[in-house]
């Protein structure tokens, strides 16, 4: 164990700066929100804040429980069958992840008016009162499939690495032991695969619980928007409690996820060799490309020709240029954003290696954080940090309304985890002896990270600064509330379009979008590879 | 606690990272690493600020296009470049606000007077005296002391589906909380500035209290949770969701003139009733411009008043945005000669930003979302 020089203590303190500047928005909100919020509170929010949560929780269970549906029955037949097609499904299933539910949201919001027919049939056959019912249902219906099979990907993901990987050696023996495959999947591969399907719905639900565009473009009103709302009126302290019950919520199933976990732990054994798979009769082969397409058709292919054929028709309509400032703005933020967090990442993994004390491992912890906090909840804290610093001398220009300033520190808040994760992982297959062997032989910590971690971990890092660029890249919620004026990217510019009901131009940049996330799934088709 | 590469593999599995890198990741690394240098100077350059000559900075709730056609036809006329920040009008009064003297703003244009009477009360905005201004707006939709002018007349309507409803069948606000038009009726959401200054104007011709029952009755009538913008309620009525429903008139006016086949067949079922015509009138709101407090370019934002209010302005905007100009000759628009002409209510006009501050109260009472 190399000694530790007192003159390095500035650098520790360096390595907090990160977990630091997560905790902000926290803090400022925990702050806020205990002290009185005022009438606004007691008149205008407290009132609305049941239905709120009710909306939220209710649309968390439906989309978490429809995105395991999806992408638990699809996961099965990729892992332990094999069709035509199979190879192909395997990395297509992904594709709807690069479909960020406000977008896919534009080919349905259009779609919902086809539908007045319909509704019409139903008052005439049924009556006003079902017609009503209907009325008020149909959002819940458009909103939550769509989030679903947008999100049912993190499901299809957790589960496949059980399946392939886990379970495959047990579903080997209960194959061997005449099991069919269906007695297979309900004793062997399910109680292997709950930790995964409580891992991929709490993602789920997480996204679910931030998503803000899904949920106002069908004017349904859970916690985000809720917050939002009271923000916007001006109830700044109304927010903060908002925020902090929505906090509450996160927390609440961030821990019912623990506990369904229990003890088990969620980590494939690499040693494991993956299961062979079976080939499948013409009927097998029609389940699995039905449950295959099920949720890719809503959550990818159909948004996706209906998005392309607007495009393609309205061609000669386009605005280029307008199309052309967002996307340099939204590859500008990301592009960022992206080195900020790798940035911060690299700091507190290496800064652990450096300096290895115990204080270090909580600050890493902390700044796996951000990705639970709410984005609303990061949002007006940020909102509140920036426009204290604008009103300090000589800081008028980071105001929110002036600069990305603020965009960039809640980027960084909320998807520093995002960096931090592959990193750390890497790190933790790289033998600190090596680190310690070149300390011995006279390397001070920085040179020892440069010469002999860093360069190590590198393709981690890599793919930490990938998957910030591309969670940046489509973010809607921050950007919205915390952009300067004027300022579109091609995420806002895709909302506030589709808000204006002009779908076909709001088409361009939501395919851009698209697109971009396509390219970013690249390295993440590769790590799921299993074989 | 568990170590946290265990918690975050737990957490983001879709993170698992493979042993060790191949060539094909050494080859993607590199390019990702060009292409960030090339994306950081692309960023740096499109965050440099432009270079100024004679200029008005405006902040501005409107994006039309015809509105830059304005702005192009003025800068043509006077060599004043125009310089426009988009945003809602509570984000750019709360930034005049918090900017102060530092503000670069010189004018600020709304779409809604009650965001003008509260901004003049909030100290941000200064009083111009012009005979031109005086003469092409009338008094008793401008500011009294002429802090703020109006330049364009938005009248919020009921709109019906005219194969459904008979002429005559509904003349008045107060009429669309009636039981008979239960699941008939479409109207978006109670957070729209639009319907929060009808509220308004309901408030002040009501009361309180009669106002609330209102809004009750109308929500009670919704034939959906209030979903979409104007133009939305307007295509749901006319494909059959809804009989009436509530709307600006330049909406129809847009769709009217669509590129898009289908909206214009949508837009001609539907007949246009101004409301209270028999009474107070009706409920007009107004794109509204003032000079800021601390304004820069004072002059040159007087100039820009006295262009909007010009007879040329005027009908470009008539044409371009079909909203009704300050004249009210509807022979500048055909769809606004053949809706007709209509009595404005301008008694509750004067006190629209008071009683807005009640409409999202009484709003959330009633239960209209």
């Amino acid at each position: 164990m190399p000694t530790r020089p007192i003159h390095f203590l500035p650098a520790k303190a360096l390595v907090w700066l990160p977990a630091v500047v997560v905790l902000l928005p926290v803090a400022v909100v925990l702050l806020r929100a205990l002290m009185p919020a005022g009438e606004a509170w007691q008149e205008l929010v407290w009132p609305r804040l049941g239905g709120h949560v009710w909306q939220s929780l209710a649309l968390v269970a439906s989309v978490t429980a429809l995105a395991i549906l999806f992408g638990l029955p699809a996961a099965w037949q990729v892992s332990v069958n094999d069709f035509p097609g199979r190879k192909i499904f395997e990395w297509a299933l992904l594709l709807p992840l690069a479909m960020p539910g406000f977008v896919a949201a534009v080919a349905y919001i259009d779609l919902s008016e086809g539908l007045v027919p319909f509704y019409v049939w139903v008052r005439q056959r049924f009556g006003i009162d079902a017609f009503l019912m209907v009325q008020k249902v149909s959002p819940w219906v458009f909103a939550v499939g769509i989030l679903a099979s947008t999100l049912f990907p993190y499901a299809y993901l957790t589960c496949r690495a059980v399946f392939a990987r886990e379970a495959a050696a047990p579903l080997e023996a209960a194959r061997m032991l005449g099991a069919t495959p269906l007695r297979g999947f309900m004793q062997v591969a399910m109680p292997m695969a709950r930790p995964a399907i409580a891992a991929g719905a709490s993602l789920v639900a997480m996204e679910t619980m931030n998503d803000y565009g899904v949920v106002t473009a069908f004017g349904l009103t859970p916690l985000t928007p809720g917050i939002f709302r009271a923000w916007g009126e001006g109830h700044a302290g109304a927010a903060m409690r908002l925020a902090l019950v929505l906090m509450v919520l996160v927390l609440l199933l961030v821990g019912a996820e623990r506990w369904q976990r229990g003890r088990r732990r969620f980590a494939a054994d690499p040693s494991t060799q993956p299961l062979s798979r079976r080939h499948c009769g013409p009927g097998g082969v029609l389940l699995a490309w039905s449950l295959c397409l099920l949720p890719l058709l809503p959550g990818f292919l159909i948004p996706g020709w209906r998005m392309g054929r607007w495009a393609v028709q309205s061609f000669e309509r386009i605005d280029w240029s307008g199309n052309l400032v967002a996307t340099l703005h939204s590859v500008g933020l990301a592009a960022a954003a992206a080195l900020f967090i790798t940035l911060g990442a690299v700091v507190l993994v290496a800064g652990r290696r450096a300096f290895s004390g115990g204080g270090l491992l909580l600050a890493q912890r902390i700044g796996l954080l951000g990705y639970v906090l709410p984005s609303a909840l990061v949002a007006v804290g940020v909102a509140a940090v920036v426009s204290w610093l604008a009103a300090r001398p000589g800081f008028a220009g980071v105001a929110l309304s002036a600069s990305v300033f603020g965009l960039l520190l809640a980027y960084f808040i909320r998807f520093l985890a995002v960096a931090i994760q592959p990193g750390a992982a890497a790190l933790e297959r790289v033998s600190g002896t090596l680190h310690h062997a070149a300390r011995t032989l006279g390397a001070g910590p920085l040179q020892a990270l440069a010469t002999i971690d860093l360069p190590l971990i590198r393709p981690a890092i890599v793919t930490g600064a990938i998957l910030a660029f591309v969670d940046v890249f489509k973010e809607l919620t921050l950007t919205l509330v915390l952009r300067p004026f004027d300022f579109e990217t091609l995420a806002t510019r895709t909302y506030r379009l589709a808000a204006e009901s002009r779908m076909p131009e709001a088409s361009v940049p939501g395919l851009l979008m698209v697109l971009v996330c396509l390219a970013g799934l690249i390295p993440l088709t590769r790590m799921i590879r299993i074989r | 606690m568990d170590a946290p590469p265990t918690t975050a593999s737990r957490t983001w599995p879709h993170l698992h990272l493979r042993d060790g890198a191949s060539e094909a990741d050494l080859r993607l690394m590199r390019m990702i690493r060009n292409k960030h240098l090339s994306v950081c100077l692309v960023t740096t350059a499109l965050f440099l600020p432009a270079s100024a000559g004679e200029v008005l900075n405006i902040y501005s709730h409107r994006h039309y296009e015809v509105d830059q056609q304005v702005n192009r036809l003025f800068t043509e006329k006077t060599g004043i470049e125009v310089k426009v920040v988009n945003a809602e009008a509570d984000q750019l009064i709360e930034r005049l606000k918090s900017e102060g003297a530092n503000s670069p703003a010189d004018l600020l244009v709304t779409v809604d007077a009650g965001r003008m009477q509260r901004a003049r009360q909030d100290g941000l905005l200064q009083a111009v005296q012009s005979k031109a201004l005086a003469q092409a707006t009338p008094a008793a939709l401008r500011d009294p002391e002429g802090f703020w002018y109006p330049y364009t007349l938005r009248a919020r309507v009921i709109m019906v589906a005219a194969d459904r409803v008979k002429p005559g069948e509904i003349k008045n606000y107060e009429d669309l909380a009636k039981p008979q038009w239960r699941g008939r009726l479409l109207v978006r959401s109670s957070t729209n500035s639009y319907n929060q200054s009808l509220m308004a104007s309901m408030v002040s011709a009501l009361g309180e209290e009669k106002a609330r029952v209102w809004a009750k009755g109308v929500s009670a009538n919704m034939a959906r949770p209030p979903q979409g913008g104007d133009r939305d309620q307007i295509k749901a009525c006319a494909a059959g969701l809804a009989d009436v429903c509530i709307s600006n008139t330049y909406y129809l006016g847009l769709l009217l003139d669509s590129p898009d086949p289908a909206e214009r067949r949508a837009a001609a079922k539907m007949r246009v009733v101004f409301p209270n015509q028999d009474g107070r009138g009706t409920h007009v709101n107004v794109s509204a411009a003032s000079v800021v407090k601390h304004a820069k370019n004072v002059e040159n934002a007087r100039k820009y008043l006295e262009f909007l209010v010009s007879p040329e302005v005027q009908a470009t905007l008539a044409k371009g945005s079909h909203e009704h100009p300050l004249s009210m000759d509807t022979s500048l628009n055909p769809h606004h000669a053949k809706w007709g002409d209509f009595k404005i209510d301008t008694t509750t006009f004067p006190t629209m930003g008071e009683s807005q501050l009640k409409a999202q109260r009484l709003f959330d009472a009633a239960g209209w979302k």
